[in-house]
This record gives C-alpha cells, sequence and structure tokens, in this order.
C-alpha cells in the first residue's frame, strides 16, 4: 500500500485521478493481452479482441473520469465542512471555557456594533435613502434661488421661491413637471383641546410627480388646487392613526385648523412625510391654503418667498442642463429688479439633488451625523482593540495548548484560522446582542437625538442587517489577526519554554502595550470632542440673548376666519392683553407681531441726520410693533430713555425706540435720543427715538443680531401681521398656562385657537446640534473611557498572573508591599501617559477640521485637554491599584514553587 | 452460439457485486469472471462494468486499492464493503422474487403456447 502520510495522500489524489485511471486501464489491457496472447492469439490480434472486448476506450475513459472527479468534489466538499464543523465546534468550547472573558468580549461588541448599526440607521435616513414611496427618485431635483448680496457679495442661497418666479418657471423645457409645497405649524382644535400640528401645502401635481399612491380614499388634483377650490386634505398615517386612531371610516370626518372645516379625501402611505424626514400630518391643497390665509396678494408679490420648489428632470436632460435654463429664465426675469439695485447680484437657479441635506443649505444637523459614524466607528475600534488584548491574553494563557498542537501537526493556517473564527463567532454573537440593542433601544435613541424627524420607516432593513453582519465580521477578524498571528509565529520550543517560564515574550509584550496605547489615543479623541462640546454647549447656553429667556411664553391665538372683522380683532386683543396682565403670577404681557426664531418684518426707514441708511451685512432693519408691556414681558433691557408707555396713542406724537446696534449703525456716536425717524413710505412725520434698548437675537443664535426698531403698536406703520402675546411667568405651573388660555378665549368666542409654548421650546432646535455633538460625545467617550479602563485592568491583572513568579521572588528578595503595588500602578500610568501623548497629538491635528462645529471654544482649549489627561491618568492609576494589590500579596514561597 | 441478450438495466451491479463475493479482483478478473460465469450470453462490453465498479466505489459498495496483481504487476483491487454486501443480499432477494414471479406467469401460459 501507499507510503505516504494519509494527509498527503488526500492532497494528491486530485491531481491523480487521471494518472490512476490511465494506470487502471493500461493494467486492464496488459492482462488482456497477456491471456490472449497465452490462449495463441498474435499480439496484435489479440490488441485489437482486447480493444473490442473493452469497448470505445476513448468514450468509456471519459466517463470514468467524470464519476471519479464527482466523487473526489464531493469528498473535498465534505472535508472543508467536517474542518469547519471541527473549528467552530472547537471555538465554542474554547469560548464556554473561559466564560467571563467571552462574555466580556461579547458585550464589547454589542456594544460597539449596536452604536454603530444605531448611528448607520440615522446616517441613512438623513443623507442617503430617500424619503420612502417616491417612486424614480433619480430624476427628482430641488431648485434653489441664489445671488451674490450687493452690499458684500456674499452667497445667499434660499429654499424658498415668490410665486411669480415659480410660475415664471413653469414653462422651462427641462422638467417634466414642477411642484410646490410649504410646511406650516398650525393649531387644531380650539381652546383648551388645541394641539399643534404640521400641515404640508403642496400643490395639485405632488403626489403625481412623487408617484406616490393613496393608502386609502384618494389624493386632490390639479384642478382641485385653485384659489377658492374646495377645503379637503389627505391625513398622513401616523396622523391618521394617532388622531383617529386608525378608523376605517376616517374619509369624509372634518379636520379644523382655524380656517373652517376641511374633509378628509384620503391618508397616505406609511412614513410618507413628503420629500422632507420632518413630521407632517396632513396634506392641504396650495393655491387652496395660501387663497384662504395669504389674501392674493402672493400672486404677484416678488418679496415674498414661502415655498419650497420640487421638479423631475425630462428623460436626456442633464442637471447642468436644467439649471442653465432656469438660471437664465431667473435671471432674465429679475433683471430690471438687479438693474434698479432692489435685488442682488447675479441671481440664478441651483437645481440640487432631492434631499436638504445633500443640497446647499444642508443643515448643521448633517455635519453631526457624519460626525457621529465618525465616533461610533471609533468606538467599535476602541472595542476591537480592547478585544484584541484579552484575545492575546487568552492565546498566551494557552501557549502550552498552542505548542502541542502545532507538534501534533495542524498547520499554522488552520492555527490561525481557527483563532480568527473564534474572533468572528464572538463578534457574531456580540452582532445578536447588538441587533436587539439596535431593534429596542435605537427607538429610543433615534427619538432622543432627532425627535421631530419621521422615524417610522427605520426598523431593522435589510441594509442595516447587512451593515451590522458586515461590521461584526470585520470586527472580528480585526480582534482575532494580532493573536492569531502572534501564536502562528511562535516557535516550538520557544513557547514551551515560555509556557513553563510563565509565558511572556517580548514580542506579545509589546504587542499588548501598542494594543493598550492605541486604545489610549482613541478614548483621548472622543473624551476631548466630548469636552469641547459640551464647553460649546455650555457658552450657548449662557449667551446674552438679550431677552430673559425663563419664564418666557408666547400664546399664539387666532381667530375663526372670516367671523370677525380686523377692528374689532383689534380691540379684542387690546381686551384681553389687560385681563391676561391681570391674572395673579403673570408678571407681564404685551402683544407684537414676531418672535424669536419664528417671523420678521424688514422695512428700511429714513433718519434725520443721514441722507440713507446703508443695510448691514445681517440684513435690513426689522420693525417691531409692540404693545407697552412688550419690554417687561421679553425682559428687554432698556439702556437709555424710556419704553412705550400707555400714553403714546394713535393721537399722540409718534415715538420710536431703537436698538444698540441701530443706533450706532445710524448715527454713530452721537446721541439718538430726540433723533427722528420716518418710517413708512413718503412718511413726513417724525417718529421721535425716545429709548434705546439692548440688542436681542431674532434669526440666527450666536450671530450677529440685526439692528431694530420699535413702533407701538397704537401708532402702526403697516397693517399687523397676526399677532401673538409674549406673557412673563415667573413661576409657571401647567394650571397657569392653561389659565391663560382659557382667559384670551373668553375675550370673544369666536377667538377659539390658542396655544402656549415656552422660549426654551423655541430655543431648542437651534441648540439642537450642539446638544447632539455634547450629549453623544459624552455617551460615546464614557463608553470609550469604561472599555479602555476594562481593558487596561484585565491586560494588568493578566500580566500580574503571568508574572506570578518574578513578582514573587521579588517580594522574597525584599521589595515591600508598596513596592509592588508601586510597580503595576506606575506601568498603568506609564503606558496610559504614552497614549494619552500620543491621541492629544493626534487631537490636535485634527481641531482646525473641528473648529466650526464649536462656539466659541477653541478646538486646542487647554482646559479641555487637560482635563482629559488628568481623567484618563486618573483611572490609569485605580486600574492599576486592584491588581497591584494583588501583585502585592503574592506569598513568595508559593510564587516560586508554581508550575 | 445464440444472439447475446441485451441485459436488463440495473443487473449489471449485480453481476460486478457477485464477482467479488469470493474476494478482491482487479478489473480484469471481474470482467474474466463474469464473461466465463455466463457463458457469452450478454452483449457486455468490459468498460460497462469498469463503469459500474466506479460508480459503487463512490457509492461506498465497493473499496479499491492498489496491489500487486498475480502477473507481478500493478492493478487496482476492488472489494464488497460491508454496505457492499447488504446490498448484494438485498438485490439477490429481489431479482429471486423477480424471476419466480415472471416464471409462474410463463408456466401458467406453457400448455397455450
Amino acid at each position: 500500500m501507499s507510503a505516504l502520510p494519509r494527509g498527503s495522500r488526500r492532497l494528491f489524489r486530485l491531481r491523480s485521478v487521471d494518472r490512476d485511471l490511465d494506470e487502471e486501464l493500461a493494467s486492464y489491457f496488459e492482462h488482456a493481452v497477456e491471456e490472449l496472447v497465452a490462449q495463441g492469439w498474435t499480439r496484435a490480434e489479440a490488441q485489437a479482441e482486447a480493444a473490442r472486448r473493452f469497448g470505445d476506450r476513448a468514450e468509456y475513459a471519459r466517463v470514468l473520469r467524470a464519476i471519479d472527479e464527482g466523487g473526489a468534489r464531493r469528498r473535498r466538499l465534505g472535508e472543508m465542512l467536517g474542518a469547519l464543523q471541527q473549528s467552530v465546534s472547537w471555538a465554542f468550547r474554547s469560548m464556554a471555557r473561559a466564560r467571563g472573558l467571552s462574555l466580556g468580549i461579547v458585550l464589547t461588541f454589542a456594544l460597539g456594533i449596536g452604536a454603530n448599526a444605531t448611528m448607520y440607521s440615522i446616517v441613512e435616513r438623513l443623507l442617503l435613502r430617500l424619503p420612502p414611496h417616491i417612486s424614480h427618485g433619480a430624476d427628482l431635483r430641488r431648485l434653489y434661488t441664489q445671488y451674490n448680496s450687493m452690499v458684500d457679495g456674499k452667497l445667499i442661497t434660499n429654499a424658498m421661491f415668490t410665486y411669480p418666479e415659480y410660475r415664471e418657471l413653469l414653462p422651462a423645457r427641462s422638467f417634466s413637471e414642477l411642484a410646490g409645497f410649504s410646511s406650516r405649524d398650525v393649531i387644531v382644535g380650539s381652546g383648551e383641546a388645541a394641539e399643534p400640528a404640521v400641515a404640508l401645502w403642496a400643490s395639485g401635481n405632488f403626489f403625481d410627480l412623487l408617484g406616490v399612491q393613496p393608502l386609502r380614499g384618494r389624493f386632490f388634483t390639479t384642478a382641485e388646487d385653485r384659489v377658492g377650490g374646495p377645503h379637503i386634505a389627505v391625513l398622513s398615517y401616523s396622523y391618521w392613526q394617532r388622531v383617529f386612531g386608525a378608523a376605517p371610516d376616517v374619509i369624509g370626518r372634518t379636520i379644523d385648523f382655524g380656517f373652517g372645516p376641511y374633509t378628509v379625501i384620503g391618508v397616505a402611505p406609511r412614513g410618507f412625510t413628503g420629500v422632507e424626514i420632518s413630521r407632517v400630518d396632513f396634506i392641504i391643497p396650495l393655491y387652496v391654503a395660501a387663497g384662504e390665509t395669504q389674501g392674493t396678494d402672493w400672486l404677484e408679490n416678488r418679496g415674498w418667498s414661502w415655498f419650497e420648489v420640487i421638479g423631475r428632470l425630462k428623460a436626456g436632460v442633464t442637471t447642468e442642463a436644467a439649471t442653465a435654463e432656469a438660471t437664465s429664465i431667473n435671471a432674465h426675469a429679475w433683471a430690471p429688479a438687479v438693474a434698479r439695485g432692489e435685488y442682488g447680484n447675479n441671481p440664478r437657479i441651483v437645481v440640487a439633488p432631492l434631499l436638504l441635506s445633500r443640497g446647499p443649505l444642508a443643515g448643521g444637523e448633517v455635519v453631526v451625523a457624519r460626525l457621529l459614524l465618525a465616533v461610533s466607528l471609533l468606538v467599535l475600534l476602541i472595542g476591537c482593540v480592547n478585544v484584541a488584548n484579552l484575545m492575546l491574553a487568552r492565546t498566551i494563557r494557552q501557549t502550552r495548548e498552542i505548542a502541542v498542537r502545532l507538534a501534533i501537526g495542524i498547520s499554522r493556517t488552520r492555527l490561525v484560522a481557527q483563532i480568527l473564527l473564534e474572533g468572528m463567532l464572538l463578534s457574531l454573537v456580540g452582532a445578536v446582542a447588538a441587533l436587539a440593542f439596535y431593534k429596542w433601544g435605537g427607538a429610543v435613541v433615534r427619538h432622543a437625538l432627532l425627535p421631530d424627524v419621521a422615524w417610522e420607516e427605520t426598523g431593522l432593513t435589510r441594509t442595516v442587517l447587512l451593515v451590522v453582519i458586515g461590521v461584526a465580521l470585520l470586527a472580528g477578524f480585526l480582534s482575532g489577526i494580532v493573536p492569531a498571528v502572534q501564536a502562528a509565529r511562535g516557535e516550538l520550543g520557544r513557547m514551551l519554554r515560555q509556557a513553563s517560564a510563565g509565558g511572556v515574550t517580548r514580542t506579545t509584550a509589546r504587542a499588548r502595550t501598542t494594543l493598550s496605547l492605541v486604545q489610549t489615543a482613541l478614548s483621548v479623541l472622543l473624551l476631548v470632542g466630548a469636552g469641547l462640546f459640551i464647553r460649546s454647549l455650555n457658552v450657548i447656553q449662557h449667551l446674552d440673548l438679550g431677552i430673559q429667556v425663563d419664564g418666557l411664553y408666547k400664546l399664539m391665538t387666532r381667530p375663526v376666519p372670516g367671523t370677525i372683522k380686523r377692528a374689532e380683532l383689534q380691540r379684542a386683543y387690546a381686551v384681553a392683553e389687560q385681563r391676561l396682565a391681570r391674572i395673579p403670577g403673570v408678571a407681564a404681557v404685551g402683544l407684537t407681531e414676531s418672535f424669536p426664531f419664528l417671523a420678521r418684518r424688514t422695512s428700511m426707514p429714513r433718519a434725520e441726520g443721514v441722507d440713507s441708511i446703508r443695510r448691514p451685512s445681517t440684513g435690513s432693519p426689522v420693525i417691531e410693533q409692540v404693545t407697552p408691556g412688550y419690554f417687561a414681558a421679553m425682559g428687554l433691557r432698556v439702556l437709555r430713555g424710556r419704553a412705550f408707555r400707555d400714553t403714546d396713542t394713535e393721537t399722540a406724537p409718534r415715538v420710536a425706540l431703537v436698538n444698540q446696534s441701530f443706533a450706532r449703525w445710524v448715527w454713530g456716536k452721537h446721541d439718538p435720543l430726540g433723533k427722528c425717524l420716518y418710517i413708512g413710505k413718503n412718511e413726513t412725520r417724525c417718529s421721535e427715538v425716545v429709548g434705546v434698548v439692548a440688542d436681542a437675537v431674532h434669526t440666527e443664535l450666536g450671530g450677529l443680531m440685526p439692528i431694530q426698531y420699535y413702533v407701538p403698536l397704537a401708532q402702526k406703520q403697516n397693517d399687523p401681521a397676526p399677532q401673538l402675546f409674549v406673557v412673563r411667568v415667573p413661576k409657571p405651573t401647567p394650571a397657569l398656562l392653561r389659565a391663560l388660555i382659557r382667559e384670551v378665549i373668553a375675550v370673544d368666542p369666536r377667538i377659539r385657537f390658542a396655544m402656549v409654548s415656552s422660549m426654551r421650546e423655541s430655543l431648542a432646535p437651534q441648540l439642537r446640534s450642539w446638544t447632539l455633538g455634547a450629549t453623544m460625545f459624552t455617551v460615546f467617550g464614557a463608553l470609550a473611557l469604561i472599555v479602555a479602563a476594562l481593558g487596561l485592568y484585565s491586560v494588568l491583572s493578566f500580566d500580574v498572573e503571568q508574572r506570578t513568579r518574578e513578582l514573587g521572588l521579588r517580594a522574597a528578595l525584599g521589595a515591600t508591599r508598596r513596592t509592588l503595588v508601586g510597580t503595576v500602578v506606575l506601568r498603568a500610568v506609564l503606558v496610559t501617559a504614552a497614549g494619552v501623548l500620543i491621541g492629544t497629538v493626534v487631537a490636535l491635528s485634527l481641531s482646525t477640521r473641528v473648529q466650526p462645529l464649536l462656539f466659541h471654544v477653541s478646538a486646542r482649549d487647554p482646559l479641555t485637554f487637560g482635563s482629559v489627561a488628568v481623567l484618563l491618568l486618573l483611572v490609569a492609576t485605580v486600574a492599576g491599584l486592584l491588581p497591584g494589590v494583588r501583585a502585592a500579596r503574592i506569598e513568595p514561597t508559593i510564587a516560586l514553587r508554581a508550575q | 452460439m445464440a444472439t447475446p441478450l441485451t441485459l436488463i438495466q440495473g443487473t449489471l451491479d449485480l453481476l460486478v457485486l457477485n464477482a467479488l463475493v469470493f474476494g478482491p479482483k482487479h478489473g480484469y478478473e471481474v470482467a474474466r469472471w463474469v464473461r466465463d460465469t455466463t457463458g457469452g450470453t450478454f452483449e457486455l462490453e468490459d468498460g460497462a462494468l469498469y463503469t459500474s465498479l466506479h460508480r459503487m466505489e463512490q457509492r461506498g459498495w465497493v473499496g479499491a486499492e492498489w496491489g500487486v496483481a498475480e502477473t507481478r504487476r500493478r492493478a487496482k483491487f476492488y472489494s464488497l464493503t460491508s454496505a457492499g454486501r447488504k446490498a448484494l443480499n438485498a438485490e439477490r432477494r429481489d431479482w429471486a422474487r423477480y424471476v419466480e414471479a415472471v416464471f409462474k406467469v410463463l408456466q401458467a401460459a406453457e400448455v397455450a403456447v
């Protein structure tokens, strides 16, 4: 029989199927010819006869080869499966033996992978995926207007269009269809039961353009979308669920958001929120709604931009071609205004991808989302490094076992494969745990981070699953590669000797130290990020906004349309203001047109002593028409002169207030008090400036405040827009807030809708990107710190265990307990210090990239860096104490006798 | 000699298995035994026997090992495995039943012909 070892014979069989066959058939013919010759045939005749008896040799050879090769293939597959099965069961057994270690590894993976999956789903929704139920989204585009400011050439981009601009674009040949939409905050319900809702005004072709089908009922048509058209609405799925309890008879019921009853004609499919990811409650025809609430002025008004425009490119039209055509139309239309200096320079249209986050106006959330993804990847990396460290420690512990296996004859590749397999199995188990976290915890995280995004459709999608598995396999591989290579590289003799001496070689120690360094450096990055964001948030939260944020509430109210005349309404509001002021607990009440972050009206006045007022970079001066109580209610400081008084009536001398920036901009160092402002076109009456107030925030948090001037509502220049009350309630309670609403409604039954919200609520969205950054970095930073600390602790305690002999020897030779503890702690501190140094260097090099995201905090803030360094060193000391104490307790005699 | 008959499907393996009952044989020996025992009744190409042998080797009914033949040449020896032996017994029983049934039919109708 064969003298080769079994393994190699199996290896050879593949190539020798051919050779075997040839030899076998040759053997047959030899025997056949021999026998025939012995019976008296001539050799030639014998060969012919043997060939005849056998049959078509070539054909049979082919058949036999096919049979044999098929068998060989099946055998190989069976062997591979068998080997795989064996490896897997080995892996599971060794995992079960080191239960604590395995649990730690699985948890680390679960956290890292789970966090990544959640962050990925957020990023995917914000940046990558088109909103659901849109068909052929590749052709859809969003349009923006753009121009260069006349004043400083700054590029101004606007997502909103005026109606004339939109109308001019409609005939454009590049687009097969253009549609408009506008998102509005409304109040649904009356009196105290009023609830805020988000209405989407959409043009009649909106649904057709997107290719979406109704879930129930129907959508409205282009014919129905006209001024004076039918009062109909389409509900969003979530609104139907939440407010109508998913009632099957919802079609035909009505909703009222302050403009009379609108009949529900259909329900949109689940997860459909139009083109954006923010919440939408119901959809109304655009022209019907505009006609109802904005009169007809908007049809020709080129100064009022109020809706967004999307379009579908015609087949074969490129974005560039569409941009060129739209720009030429737009520039042509604006040319006269530009010539008169009433509009910016170089007006143009930008045709951009559908998602806001991929256009020129991508908000801070996008940057933060990308940042979060990077952060979660970092945490996963730290987790991998940690796991690699733990697995390396374990393979060292198994040194003897590995050495024996190598001696018996397992190939090195098989050993590497085995360890890698173990790593990947652990990470896959961790991935399963991560998926569980993602499903239940992920929803919490998503709603906490970005609450006004409609998260319905983000469950466990196929992409997320693939991402999780992919990340898990990669993580497992990365974690296993270092210990695997280390194990495979060790020579037999050296490894066996190490096993008896304690198993610590220079190379393995160096590998583990490197891993600890990397881990510490990564933790530094995360913690520094956390510190910087927290400080930014702190700075911005304590920013002087000019007004008193705490205790400030806005009370929005609206009458039923068509039921009350303007003049009557003003009288009713005046009465309401007085009654609100009399409620105990209310410190001040004012009436105003606009509110920070809500809306604003600008109007350029003429000033005494100045030819014309230049427009500053913050925009035209903001004019506020307010009642005297406004200033106390807002907490706006009057710096000089006086605020408005009740005596500043319509017939009294006209007065005005200016803010500090206004005074400085218009009159420079001259005293503004007593100067005249001519407010309104062709106005000749002088409004005397009687006071100067502090600058107040209006539309941008942390930016320059606009120049503003104030006019008493009684002496109004323009027909005031719908007003709202500003109320100062130093000690708010829910009962008190409800009392405010009741009081206003009680004035006139035709004022049905009222809603109270605090200034803090208005501020929250502005702070969101910093809050997001601060929260996430802190959470991840803490996570990274815990993981790093655990890793350091386990590595150190393993170290102590392995160096038992050496430490016992030291103790025997007279080292005090304190020295021994000190040795271990010192090692921990030194390694951490090195890691901190590396991490700091990397963080500093990244500082320029991070700076734009921060607020009035340097990306190289020494306080933050210092605190992080101190924190990590402290943690290292603590992590080293426990193993250190254990080292000190080693009995020299026992240690020396061990092994 | 009478016209050689075509072998009924499925009986090739039966013949080959039987050839190996008395011990391992190499390919040519199997062919010779089958030829001698059936006395040329069947139109059988020896290549077909090899096909049967290789198929049954993959199926696990026969085992194969290289060895030295009586002519002192290398040859591939086939032997029955225990699975093959079981299969052989099963096939023998089936064949006996088959033949018995056909025979009964023929005997019953013999008088008429």
